[in-house]
């Protein structure tokens, strides 16, 4: 497999979603909504995104409370996390002032609980900092309940399963054995559109056509992988 | 320009020199009420400006609540002359790469060349050598590849002095 970030349609519908929230619009900068099903790639570009850019990445996990969220946002930052809820909040809005960057908040869902993702309303109107939120595939379903939270996005991306053609795409850049047109319909199928599971199939496709000197990987080539190398249809 | 740059903009530069109120300066920068109240607060504490009094708007027609603060303030130093507070940007390699790790926590190799576009020498190259310092450890194996597991997750900036050097 090439060590390659494959540029799906997914993620240049995230870049330019990016550029939609970083562009303020009348002096307000929005906040972005980055939603899908699993295994498509989210958090990979998330990952990616604030890397590339030096913006803070915070995971959300399911013990968070508002504290512990802020004290993390602090520390993303760059500082010493106070101790208190309040002097957490000052600090962070303090240090956004300071320096704009897009906070990248991932599993939003868990901050659906309890309204803790009005902490990241109240820090992007205060201090006009991107927010980014990724979550779930109905995490779109869950914000709405939050009407002035969701009126803010300004940018909403969802991550979609691939379609055969998107494989076929991916598979040109990253996959290093030849798939034809019926095993990429097959890659479809079995891998459900989902990024992990196409990635399992091309490289299931490169140790087949290395092992046996394939030129180019069959549907009939993967059913046999499937059923442990014992042949049969696709 | 960010809210900061833009609300020291609309403020005069002379020590002594009063400011337009709360209102006027929100609409001078472009930016909410909110915003701007907080940016003068900063301003205030870290001894640029210092309030001199409150004219308060009622609440207008159909409204309820206390009447808004429309505060003044009087210039003490040049809120031009304030340090730019630079942070140095992070986008070299190595500290590309710390981020994805701190991001992922368990990772292999692999899983750093791609999102990072480093060459997998480079990788190997810095997982080793934080291996070597205890910054990371090694976990089991997943297929082929070895997993490991970021040890301080408190540990923010990229750690220092791996290659002998202050990087």
């Amino acid at each position: 497999m090439k060590k390659e970030f494959a540029m799906t349609g997914n993620v240049q519908a995230f870049l330019s979603g990016m550029e939609v929230v970083a562009t303020p619009v009348k002096g307000r900068v929005g906040m972005g909504l980055v939603f899908g099903e699993p295994g498509t790639g989210k958090t990979e570009m998330a990952q990616k995104y604030a890397a590339d850019n030096d913006h803070p990445y915070i995971r959300a996990t399911d013990i968070m409370s508002r504290r512990s969220l802020l004290s993390r946002i602090v520390a993303e930052l760059g500082e010493q996390p106070e101790y208190k809820a309040d002097d957490l909040f000052n600090q962070a809005v303090d240090m956004l002032i300071d320096h704009p960057r897009t906070l990248i908040v991932d599993e939003v869902d868990y901050l659906c609980r309890g309204g803790m993702v009005e902490v990241l309303r109240d820090l992007n109107d205060i201090t006009n900092a991107p927010v980014v939120m990724v979550g779930m595939h109905q995490l779109d379903q869950k914000l709405k309940r939050f009407r002035h939270l969701y009126d803010r996005f300004s940018a909403v991306v969802r991550f979609r399963p691939f379609d055969p053609d998107d494989i076929a795409s991916i598979a040109e850049q990253i996959c290093e054995a030849k798939i034809s047109p019926d095993g990429i319909k097959f890659i479809h199928e079995r891998g459900h559109g989902k990024f992990r599971r196409t990635i399992l199939w091309f490289s299931r496709a490169e140790q087949l056509a290395k092992r046996n000197n394939l030129e180019e990987i069959t549907a009939l080539h993967l059913a046999s992988v499937r059923n442990g190398g014992r042949g049969g249809r696709p | 320009m960010n809210l900061l740059q833009s609300v020291i903009a609309c403020l005069p530069a002379e020590p002594g020199r009063q400011t337009g109120c709360l209102n006027d300066l929100a609409r001078c920068s472009g930016h909410d009420r909110r915003q701007v109240l907080r940016v003068m607060d900063k301003l205030c504490r870290e001894g640029y400006l210092e309030e001199t009094g409150d004219n308060p708007e009622p609440p207008r027609y159909g409204e309820v609540g206390p009447p808004r603060r429309n505060p003044t303030w009087r210039v003490v130093r040049d809120p031009g002359t304030r340090p730019a507070a630079t942070l140095p940007r992070k986008t070299s390699l190595r500290s590309k790469l710390w981020k994805l790790i701190r991001a992922k926590r368990r990772f292999t190799k692999g899983d750093l060349v791609a999102p990072s576009g480093a060459s997998e020498a480079t990788v190997d190259e810095y997982v080793r050598q934080l291996e070597k310092h205890g910054h990371v450890r090694r976990t089991g194996r997943d297929g082929a590849a070895v997993t490991y597991m970021l040890v301080n997750l408190k540990q923010i900036e990229p750690p220092r002095g791996l290659f002998g050097g202050g990087s």
